[in-house]
């Protein structure tokens, strides 16, 4: 088919992988492709987050909304989330949001009774389901390189003597569009994998001093000086923010075109840093799933059916040829 | 200042100094001071040395900022928190101190604070958040002073604001009652009873609702009725409506009893909401986006305000972009804090401090688009400013009707919102539609829909027919218009006129003057 003359076949090279981190390239795609995953990955990721607070006792400071909020932001552990109903579309419970299907407990019950300030945190929230703990309190129980003793959970409010806490709060399934406690991304963001030539002739016109004070204009360090040749190279081209200090430096130098920039088109260095409710890798790979599922809405609604008679050939690409 | 080295110095003892801005100043001219400054930035007083680079402002953008904007910005009140009872009152969620710093912001610290020295609490005197600001067409939803705000992070808590209103009601104390033996008055105290005027669901016993009830306007707040059942309670108008907050009983100095409830309301911004940076630079909010639609950097930084472009050149603030440049260099790690007017720290300083934290020397930065993933082709200034939230919220302001009350003499709408009113159509809006040509239009709007009425006149006479009761030759009596200079009903027409123009007739009527209407049919 004709689609399958440009169909090309991304690939993704993982540089740096942690818990709540992950680098890699993407390649032989173009923007829209790594738009769009960034963009789920945001926004379309579902996570679980404390939707719904009925508050039985609260002599805090905080007035009820204040703390309703703030429950809400606090990362939950959201393994189970792909899996999950939507407490709108929950057949078990007429879209009540209160069955086990799409809906977790969680129950507070803070009091304070010495002189000191007693802060209620994060570990404070008792789960109905282990597998949904805030993101802290389950870091702590992997104790994998995590101190302890430096976390003390997220805090909530602090307390008094005499003033109480006790609530029930209700956790829900959601998506970062309807609202920023179930974005599971803390940061997404790629760069085009720039290109770099360096007009060597013209470079060895300047003087080393005018070397060092090109290279000293960029405020990253991408170029560099061999010690022995005096030749300037680059260091690091992935440093370069686009930012065409270095071109302006050596227009004012009265030398351009030393310096030849290009952003491929076609390879994306992307960083993903997650909040902890999901896996910064298994962030990556829920994106592609829902980006995935997204596609298919759109091949097997009716409308494209019926905008085939309109578009003929577009429509069958988009249903795969 | 016990060894009188420092004095301080009054408003009118300040007329008879001569004061010297600074040390330098004290040694070296002819002149004799009697005084000096203790930082040239002093002269300027608080609300306007805490302004950073003020000296790079217009005269009136300070002003602005230092006379209007500090006044109507949201804070944190100092003292007392939770018992006061203003009748109105505002609170920020999560006030934040500024990044720069000015030698008077300093001043106002204690030293001694446990952080450390060199960090000074006393964040109540700023009214704000640190927003990254990025400088910036959006769409065209930041025309005109309008500003595009990143829904996440108000999601998230910033600029949410609480406001408080307290409902206050009086009765007389029952000691003073029988020493005052008044008898005639009717004795009336708090309670509950079932009103007629509005929904008493929310109350207790005593007259209160319970703490948390969530009122809705047309609630009533203070139940307070007399013993021979009168009501006197206390209702919401058709704006207001909040939580309780709290329920006061308490005295006044004349042994009054009193009750105060406050509502609270929790307001998150929204299209509409005004804000101000620190330069007078006040805008409205043109649109919540989404984060995923904004630009972002490499770093995958993403702003919280879009401001325009064109609110710099006119307004000549450059300020503003100094405050972001500095603040940028100091949320990096910079060590150079200080923004005081008038030892501002010269551009040089800022730019190479921009520089060696990694980023271009002016403060731009390249973006990609949030909406297609491309690289913008101009580099985007984007840094943190401090910005203000101004109690003036679309919440308060909205204003809509189709009917409702009117006033009583004229029979035309009610301007009061707070009464359901409606916006004036005035004479320039009159204009607009004529130049339209809509006279159909115009019509409508100015009588069909405002002081609408019918009246009488006789079509021979052209004098007003009133309408009376009159025997008739068979016996009875019939109602109806009559005129009363022609004897008869015969020639009346009913015609439409606006209510204005009918009581302007009749108060001329009742001065002796008559007013003749020509009359043809249509
Ligand atoms: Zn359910
Ligand atoms: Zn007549």
């Amino acid at each position: 088919m004709e689609g399958a003359k440009n169909q090309r076949f991304p690939k993704i090279k993982i540089r740096e992988m942690k818990d709540d981190y992950l680098k890699f390239e993407l390649r032989e795609t173009d923007a829209s492709m790594a738009n769009a995953l960034r963009r789920v990955m945001l926004a379309e990721v579902p996570t679980i987050a404390i939707d719904l607070v009925e508050i039985e006792v609260n002599s805090t400071v905080l007035n009820d909304e204040f703390i309703s909020h703030r429950l809400g932001l606090i990362p939950l552990t959201s393994d189970r989330a792909m899996d999950m109903r939507f407490s709108r579309d929950c057949d078990a419970c007429d879209g009540d949001g209160q069955c086990e299907y799409c809906s977790v407990e969680f129950h507070l019950s803070v009091r304070c009774d010495q002189d000191q300030t007693q802060d209620v945190t994060s570990a404070d929230l008792q789960s109905t389901d282990p597998t949904v703990v805030p993101v802290d309190v389950a870091a702590r129980s992997s104790s994998s390189g995590y101190d302890a003793s430096e976390n003390r959970g997220i805090i909530i409010v602090k307390l008094r003597r005499g003033q109480e806490l006790r609530l029930r709060a209700i956790a829900r399934k959601g998506i970062g569009k309807d609202h920023a406690k179930w974005s599971p991304a803390a940061t997404v963001t790629f760069m085009y994998e720039p290109e770099i030539r360096i007009n060597e002739e013209l470079m060895e016109s300047l003087s080393l001093e005018e070397k060092n004070s090109w290279i000293e204009s960029s405020p990253t360090k991408v170029f560099g000086i061999d010690p022995n040749t005096h030749q300037v190279m680059v260091v690091d081209a992935e440093a370069y923010t686009y930012d065409e200090e270095v071109i302006k430096k050596a227009e004012a130098m009265g030398k351009p075109g030393l310096v030849e920039i290009e952003a491929k088109e076609d390879s994306f260095i992307f960083t993903v840093e997650s909040t902890g409710a999901v896996k910064a890798s298994q962030l990556v790979i829920n994106a592609i799933d829902v980006l995935k599922q997204k596609l298919d809405a759109v091949r097997l609604s009716d409308d494209t059916v019926e905008a085939d008679d309109q578009f003929g050939e577009l429509g069958s690409h988009m249903r795969g040829g | 200042m016990n060894e009188g080295v420092i004095e301080l110095v009054g408003i009118e003892e300040e007329e008879d100094c001569q004061t010297a801005w600074g040390v330098k100043y004290l040694f070296s001219e002819e002149k004799v001071y009697t005084h000096c400054e203790l930082d040239p930035s002093f002269l300027l007083g608080l609300s306007c040395g805490i302004i950073p680079f003020t000296n790079h402002d217009h005269a009136r953008r300070a002003l602005y900022q230092s006379e209007k904007h500090s006044q109507q910005a949201i804070g944190f009140s100092t003292t007392n928190p939770k018992i006061r009872v203003d009748t109105l009152s505002h609170q920020l969620y999560y006030p934040q101190r500024p990044l720069f710093r000015t030698v008077i912001s300093d001043c106002l610290g204690k030293p001694e604070y446990p952080l450390g020295k060199n960090v000074h609490p006393m964040s109540e005197i700023y009214n704000g958040q640190n927003a990254i600001v990025a400088v910036n067409v959006h769409q065209g939803y930041n025309q005109e002073d309008s500003l595009v705000m990143n829904r996440a992070s108000l999601e998230r808590g910033m600029f949410r604001t609480e406001h408080i209103r307290c409902y206050k009601a009086e009765v007389e104390n029952k000691e003073i009652l029988e020493t005052k033996r008044m008898k005639s008055k009717d004795k009336i105290d708090f309670g509950k009873m079932p009103s007629k005027i509005g929904r008493v669901d929310s109350l207790d016993d005593d007259g209160f609702p319970f703490i948390g009830a969530n009122l809705q306007s047309g609630d009533i707040v203070i139940g307070k009725c007399a013993e021979s059942g009168a009501d006197h309670s206390i209702k919401l108008k058709h704006t207001e409506r909040g939580k309780v907050q709290k329920v006061i009983l308490s005295a006044n100095d004349e042994g009054t009893n009193f009750a105060a409830v406050s509502l609270r309301q929790v307001r998150s911004p929204i299209v509409g909401d005004k804000f101000s940076s620190m330069h007078g630079q006040k805008g409205v909010i043109g649109l919540l986006e989404s984060q995923e639609n904004f630009p972002f950097t490499h770093q995958g930084i993403v702003p919280d305000i879009v401001i325009n472009p064109h609110a710099f050149p006119t307004r000549q603030t450059p300020g503003q972009l100094l405050e972001a440049a500095l603040g940028k260099g100091i949320a990096c790690g910079g060590l150079m804090r200080y923004a005081t007017p008038f030892t501002t720290p010269s551009i040089d300083h800022i730019t190479d401090q921009l520089h060696r934290a990694g980023y271009s020397r002016w403060g731009h930065e390249r973006v990609y688009s949030g909406h297609y993933g491309e690289m913008m082709r101009s580099l985007i200034f984007i840094g943190p400013t401090f910005y203000q939230r101004l109690i003036h919220m679309a919440e308060d302001k909205v204003k809509f009707r189709n009917t409702g009350p009117v006033h009583p003499l004229t029979r035309q709408p009610v301007a009061d919102r707070k009464r359901f009113g409606g916006v004036k159509f005035g004479e320039m809006e009159r204009d607009c539609l004529l130049a339209h040509g809509a006279a159909a239009n115009l019509h409508e709007r100015l009588f069909t829909l405002s002081d609408f009425s019918q009246m009488h006149i006789c079509g021979k006479c052209s004098h007003i027919s009133n309408v009376i009761q009159r025997s008739v030759a068979g016996g009875g009596k019939i109602r109806g218009p009559f005129c009363r200079f022609c004897d008869s009903a015969e020639h009346v027409v009913k015609v439409n006129v606006p209510y204005g123009a009918k009581l302007l007739c009749q108060e001329l009527f009742s001065m002796g003057i008559s007013v003749k209407f020509g009359t043809e049919p249509c």
